[in-house]
């Protein structure tokens, strides 16, 4: 069980206090927990929604599906995608965008990310893509609620970011003693994720740490570092965390895999002009929209 | 390695990367010489980068493109593999 709440720097985060999520999505959340849940109503709720429907679509179309055929029904993408992928996909949309509470560059990052890991899996042969995909999306989560809850903190770790040279999981611990990972950890336990997607938030950038999960949360590590090395990322956050090396050994071929990898993660960028915009955008790994 | 659009390609230009169209199927093989035949095939199948052998050309957006690269690996530790990743992700943007 997670504890009631969690201390990050000073502050005290209850369970209660949590961000909320709209009640439609909330609704379509409650109806895939039941494993016999209905592709019809998921589908209809989420066809009413054209920000979910979008990304339904373009999480299926993205190449790391493989698909020969253009999807183009929410309907077949709820199928295609299945239960895990739409709960990340709804809970990323809704915490990453909450009204007043954007995080610039947090749903491109996380989207960018599941593709290039959803790449990597299939390379790798790795069979729990699904979970993997979602794992992904949501690597990131305990930044929500730093932004959420430490607003005044949030202005001095950019600035450490900036002035120090710093990447923002080391200033993160310096001014608060606790990472996004760790504080996503909890989140995840509060809402009891599976196992393998607690392993990849908590552990996304020391996969060598992980007990179970090692080639899992390896990919991810890897797929968080490629998209940032494409400045597809949260705009205060350009800096790369050190490479951990366990990822060499998790996937074996990936030094002779790495061109034809980088190519395949192009055609995600090129398939979608918000993702191009970081890279053609000129400026310093920050979003230019 | 330098990333072209198969308008600016010419032929005798070395794939160095197996090309795919946008649906992820593979098209050529790397390591092959690219002719007429082939650029027009990329073109009617929508390909929109395609990495061939050779080094870019130098030009000022490229230089500054490389240095934003540099930075955001600043902090990545000096593992060869990282060395590699930079290197490689500045010939692919």
């Amino acid at each position: 069980m997670p504890s009631e709440y969690l201390m990050i720097g000073e502050k005290r985060v209850e369970i209660k206090d949590l961000p909320t999520i709209p009640s439609v999505h909330n609704q379509i959340l409650k109806i895939i927990e039941d494993i016999n849940y209905s592709v019809e109503e998921v589908s209809w709720l989420i066809e009413k929604d054209h920000v979910l429907s979008s990304k339904v679509l373009k999480l299926v179309n993205s190449p790391s599906y493989g698909l020969n055929n253009k999807v183009a029904s929410v309907r077949r993408g709820v199928i295609l995608l299945g239960a895990n992928l739409i709960r990340g996909i709804i809970l990323s949309t809704s915490l990453f965008s909450s009204k007043g509470d954007e995080l610039p560059g947090m749903w491109d990052h996380s989207y960018c990310t599941s593709a290039i890991a959803g790449l990597l899996a299939r390379r790798f042969n790795l069979i729990t893509i699904e979970e993997l995909m979602t794992g992904a999306l949501l690597h990131d989560i305990g930044k929500v609620l730093l932004k959420q809850y430490l607003k005044d903190e949030i202005v001095y770790l950019s600035d450490i970011v900036k002035t120090k040279s710093m990447n923002m999981l080391e200033a993160e611990k310096r001014l608060l003693g606790k990472g996004h990972d760790e504080i996503g950890f909890w989140l995840a336990e509060v809402w009891n994720f599976p196992p393998i997607i607690k392993d990849i938030i908590r552990y996304h950038h020391v996969p060598s740490e992980t007990k179970d999960n090692i080639k899992a949360v390896s990919i991810v590590h890897l797929a968080d570092i490629i998209s940032k090395a494409l400045g597809i990322t949260y705009d205060a956050d350009p800096y790369i965390v050190p490479f951990d090396k366990v990822c060499l050994e998790a996937m074996e071929t990936i030094e002779n895999d790495l061109a034809d990898i980088l190519s395949d993660t192009m055609n995600i960028v090129e398939a979608d002009p918000a993702l191009q915009n970081y890279i053609h955008g000129g400026c310093n790994g920050q979003k230019n929209s | 390695m330098r990333k072209l659009t198969p308008e600016n390609i010419t032929p005798g230009m070395m794939l160095a990367v197996t090309v795919k169209d946008p649906q992820g199927n593979i098209l050529f093989l790397k390591g092959i010489e690219l002719t007429e035949r082939h650029i027009s095939i990329m073109q009617g199948r929508k390909v929109k980068n395609v990495i061939v052998e050779g080094s870019a050309d130098d030009n000022p957006d490229k230089e500054k493109q490389n240095q934003l690269i540099d930075l955001r690996f600043s902090t990545a530790g000096s593992h060869p593999f990282m060395v590699k990743l930079r290197d490689m992700i500045k010939e692919f943007v």
